[in-house]
Order: C-alpha cells, then sequence, then structure tokens
C-alpha cells in the first residue's frame, strides 16, 4: 500500500510537469499552427543554464532559478523568428523540420558541451532534501511537493491568463481564427512571438520544476519529454487544453506506477499502444476538437 | 491636403490574387456620415475594396487616404487602430468565444472606457447584454451579424466597413438589418456598404457605386440608380 501510494503521488506530480509540458505544445500548436518538436529540448537547456549559473556562482539559488526561468524566455523569442516565415505561409513540414533541427542541435551543444558531456547534478539545496514528509514507510522530499503545487498553480494560472485577460483573448482569437483576428486590428506576427515567449516562460519554469523534483538531468531528457508529450497530444486529440491536462496526469500516473511495479518502463509502449488503438477506432483524439 | 469632408479617398487602387486582377483602377470616396453602397454580382471586387482599405490585400498602384492620412502601406494593426472597421461577410464572430469576449475582441486598439462602451453597445443591442454569456457559436445569423456589428461599434470606428451584412438572411431579418444601417446613420457613423441586395442598397445609401468584374461601371446617388434604367435590367430584375 504504501508503495502505491507513493507512486502516485510521484505519478501525480510526474503528470502534472507533463501537463504544463502539454499546455505550451497545444499553446504553439493552437496559435502558430507548429507541432514544436525540439521544444522539450529547448527546455532541458533551460535546466543547463540553471545548472550553469548555480555552479558559477556557488549555488545561488535566487539566480539558479532566474537563469532558467530568463533563459526560457530567450529562447523562445530568439528562436521565433525561423518559424514565422512558415507560419504566414502555414507551411507545417517546414515548421516541423525546423523545429526538429532546434531539437536536434540544443541536444548536441548539450551532451558535448557542458560538463564532458555527463549527465548534471544540482544541488541538494534545490531539491530541499533536508526537508521531508513522511507517513509510515512512504517519504517525499519537499522539492517534490514544491514541484507538485508549483506545476499546478502554473496550469490554473495560465488557464486565467488565457480566458480572462485581454492578451489570453486575443490568444484565443487567433488559434480560433487567423483571418478574422487580423480583421480586428490583431497582428498575428506578434502574436506568435508573444505565444513562443510565453511557451519559453513555461518551459523555463517547467525547467527549475523538473530539477528540483529529480535533481539530474541530460540531452536525453528533451528526447523522452516530447515522446511523452505527442503520446498525451494524440491521446487526448491536438489542441484540447483540457483533455491535455487530464491525459497528462494519466500518463504520469501510469508511468509511475509502471515503474513501481513493472521490471522496467514501459510506459512509452503502453501509452502509444493506447495512441494507436485510439488513432485507429477514434481518429478524432479521446476529447475531439475543442477550442 | 484637399478641403472637403471626405473620410474615405480611393483613388486608382489595382488588386491583383496572382495574376488575376480582381479591381482595376478603382476610384471612390466615402464624406462623413454618408452611407456609401458598393453593389455588383458576387466576384465584382467589392469585398476586394475593403479588404484593400484594410490593408488585408495589397493594391499595386494608387492610394487611399483615410482623414486625410495616407494609409495605402500602413499595417492592418495600424489602419484598426486608426478608426477603420470591417464586418466580413458572414460576420466573422468567433463561434467558441462567448458575446461578450467577442464584443471585447472588437476593443483591442480601443483608448475609452471599455465599460462605458459596452453599455453604449448594450443599449444599441438589448438581446446581446441579456445573452452575453452564451457562445457565439449558437446564435442565429441575424443574432450573429448583430454581434459582428456591436463588435464593430466597440471601438468607435470613424469607418464602417460592412461586407454583405444581409447575405443569407431571411426576408425579416434582412429588413432588420438595414434598419441597424440607418440607425447607425443617424448615430453619425460614416459606412460603406457592399450588398448583391441592390434595391435595398440603393433605397438607403446616400451614394453608390456599381461593380463589374472588377471595374466600376456606374455611381450616383441612390436615387439616381435606382431610376438608371441599366441598373433597373441587370440588378433590380427588370
Amino acid at each position: 500500500m504504501e508503495v502505491f501510494i507513493a507512486q502516485l503521488i510521484s505519478g501525480i506530480k510526474l503528470g502534472s510537469l507533463y501537463a504544463v509540458v502539454v499546455i505550451c505544445y497545444n499553446l504553439l500548436i493552437l496559435v502558430t499552427g507548429i507541432l514544436h518538436l525540439g521544444y522539450a529540448s529547448l527546455l532541458v537547456l533551460s535546466m543547463y543554464a540553471a545548472w550553469f549559473v548555480l555552479n558559477a556562482t556557488n549555488n545561488n539559488l535566487i539566480l539558479g532559478i532566474s537563469a532558467g526561468i530568463v533563459s526560457g524566455i530567450v529562447i523562445g523569442t530568439v528562436t521565433a523568428p525561423l518559424f514565422l516565415p512558415f507560419i504566414k505561409r502555414r507551411a507545417i513540414l517546414e515548421a516541423l523540420v525546423i523545429s526538429l533541427a532546434l531539437g536536434i542541435i540544443s541536444g548536441d551543444v548539450m551532451s558535448h558541451w557542458f560538463n564532458l558531456g555527463l549527465p548534471i547534478a544540482f544541488p541538494s539545496s534545490l531539491q530541499m532534501e533536508g526537508t521531508t514528509i513522511s507517513w509510515g514507510l512512504t517519504i517525499i522530499r519537499m522539492g517534490e511537493v514544491v514541484t507538485l503545487v508549483a506545476s499546478i498553480i502554473i496550469v490554473f494560472a495560465f488557464l486565467y491568463f488565457l480566458n480572462r485577460t485581454k492578451r489570453g483573448r486575443i490568444l484565443r482569437a487567433v488559434a480560433q481564427d487567423t483571418e478574422v483576428a487580423r480583421i480586428l486590428g490583431i497582428s498575428v506576427t506578434k502574436t506568435a512571438i508573444f505565444s513562443f515567449a510565453l511557451a519559453g516562460l513555461l518551459g523555463g519554469l517547467t525547467a527549475i520544476l523538473f530539477a528540483m523534483s529529480t535533481g539530474t538531468a541530460s540531452s536525453i531528457l528533451g528526447d523522452s519529454l516530447v515522446i511523452k508529450a505527442l503520446a498525451v497530444l494524440f491521446l487526448a486529440s491536438i489542441g484540447n487544453l483540457r483533455g491535455g491536462l487530464i491525459c497528462a496526469l494519466i500518463l504520469g500516473v501510469v508511468e509511475s506506477l509502471a515503474m513501481g511495479y513493472l521490471p522496467g518502463d514501459w510506459t512509452n509502449a503502453i501509452a502509444f499502444s493506447v495512441v494507436v488503438v485510439i488513432l485507429l477506432f477514434k481518429p478524432e483524439g479521446l476529447f475531439g476538437e475543442q477550442h | 491636403m484637399e478641403q472637403n469632408n471626405n473620410v474615405l479617398t480611393i483613388e486608382n487602387i489595382s488588386v491583383f490574387y496572382g495574376h488575376i486582377c480582381a479591381i482595376r483602377n478603382v476610384s471612390l470616396d466615402a464624406q462623413e456620415g454618408e452611407i456609401v453602397g458598393l453593389i455588383g454580382a458576387n466576384g465584382a471586387g467589392k469585398s476586394t475594396v475593403m479588404k484593400a482599405v484594410l490593408g488585408i490585400q495589397r493594391s499595386s498602384s494608387g492610394s487611399i487616404e483615410f482623414l486625410g492620412k495616407d494609409i495605402t502601406r500602413m499595417s492592418t494593426e495600424r489602419i484598426v487602430a486608426s478608426g477603420i472597421v470591417y464586418v466580413p461577410e458572414g460576420g466573422g464572430v468567433l463561434p467558441f468565444m462567448t458575446i461578450l469576449e467577442n464584443l471585447q475582441l472588437g476593443a483591442i486598439h480601443f483608448k475609452g472606457n471599455l465599460n462605458d462602451r459596452l453599455k453604449q453597445v448594450f443599449e444599441r443591442f438589448p438581446i446581446l447584454e441579456e445573452r452575453q454569456h452564451q457562445l457565439a457559436g449558437t446564435l442565429s445569423g441575424g443574432e450573429r451579424q448583430m454581434v459582428a456589428v456591436g463588435r464593430a461599434l466597440m471601438s468607435a470606428p470613424k469607418l464602417l466597413m460592412l461586407d454583405e451584412p444581409s447575405l443569407g438572411l431571411g426576408p425579416k431579418v434582412v429588413a432588420g438589418v438595414f434598419n441597424i444601417i440607418l440607425d447607425l446613420q443617424k448615430a453619425g457613423y460614416t459606412i460603406l456598404l457592399s450588398e448583391q441586395n441592390a434595391r435595398k442598397t440603393l433605397q438607403c445609401a446616400n451614394r453608390a457605386y456599381v461593380f463589374q468584374t472588377g471595374d466600376i461601371m456606374l455611381n450616383g446617388t441612390g436615387r439616381e440608380l435606382l431610376d438608371n434604367p441599366v441598373v433597373q435590367q441587370a440588378y433590380l430584375g427588370g
């Protein structure tokens, strides 16, 4: 029972992190039409940025966390212009290649440039290793609790922003109908750049949360993350925010339980078997299209 | 600058879609407080003129002046911000947003008090206030047109361009739409109105331009055109 509860909690934590990543994928898909395959690698690059600053400042947490977040925004904004010509032409395939290229390049930078290509480790102070909550045999690090709470806050803050603010309405207008948005005097280009910056900000935050909860990172994390994100996107149907949140949580829990009870990590195999079945029998995804 | 009270002056604009010429050397103007009709068949270039004014389609020659300022090369964003709104065919309402959200989107460049503006639009269209939290996609064609016009009014525009507002609506609703347009004129708005419903348009327009395959064939006051045998033959059913 204790194992189950521990795995369940860790699964919900993992799922809520996936949820933030999936939100970013959906945001970019809805506003710009781009499935940004390289996004997860860029997110891990922010973890490296945080690690680099932590190392350089003798583990100054505030500077390290800021570096992760700021690098996310910078990476998002700086890479946006690469996509703009393709967004305008709705050239999905070319944009896909650009995003893949960004992921591959940043993956190589991380694995050859930093730390002799070894996985990086974050200081235990970031993971708040000293503070734990224990319940029977279940011991949860404070870092994990913070990750869980923070990612839930991020999700709700994003939904609030999207549904209740002027900028959020503008994003949704572009997502629903680019032509009408343009007629209303919305600059589709500016909105696209803004959504890249926003996805970057969320990516930077998520990078810090990943660092907090796992304590390590390597360029492989990006590859594994993009696979999870794709699984969730196809399960929930691309562009469906609410469905994405639910499926991300389910995937996190399934992954965590599978790791607790099965020899080896079968999550991707399980998840993508379900994806194949769903695509065959319910091509619009579990939740269908929704804006 | 010319000494006139033109809100909009279009001089010799041409728009091409690839190699196909949509409008050729079109010149027209609209004066303050006027309803100016653009009539003609589908594909004659009426919508293209409006899209060129809004900067969505670029003219390859000529100039467009709005309130004495050259807007020919301005971005759509700045053109809208300067006071021109366009209601496209069918209204262009965003179906997955509420009526209120649609209206709020009409005011993204509005500098004044948003709540006052919203109140004014609700006074004009009380039904929109009742249903403000309903998704726009659940509305009928006539109601959507109302949302579209309401949304256009949110920015307190100086020029209102309505593209086929009566298209696809039942006769009763069409009459309602034209009443709304006349009310808007009384409220002081300058209106450019593109319509296939030539009779109704000529009845309420101060002046009108008759389009045929990208050219302006005729222009005159609504009365003159209603009496013109060519117009009667081609657009008013003889």
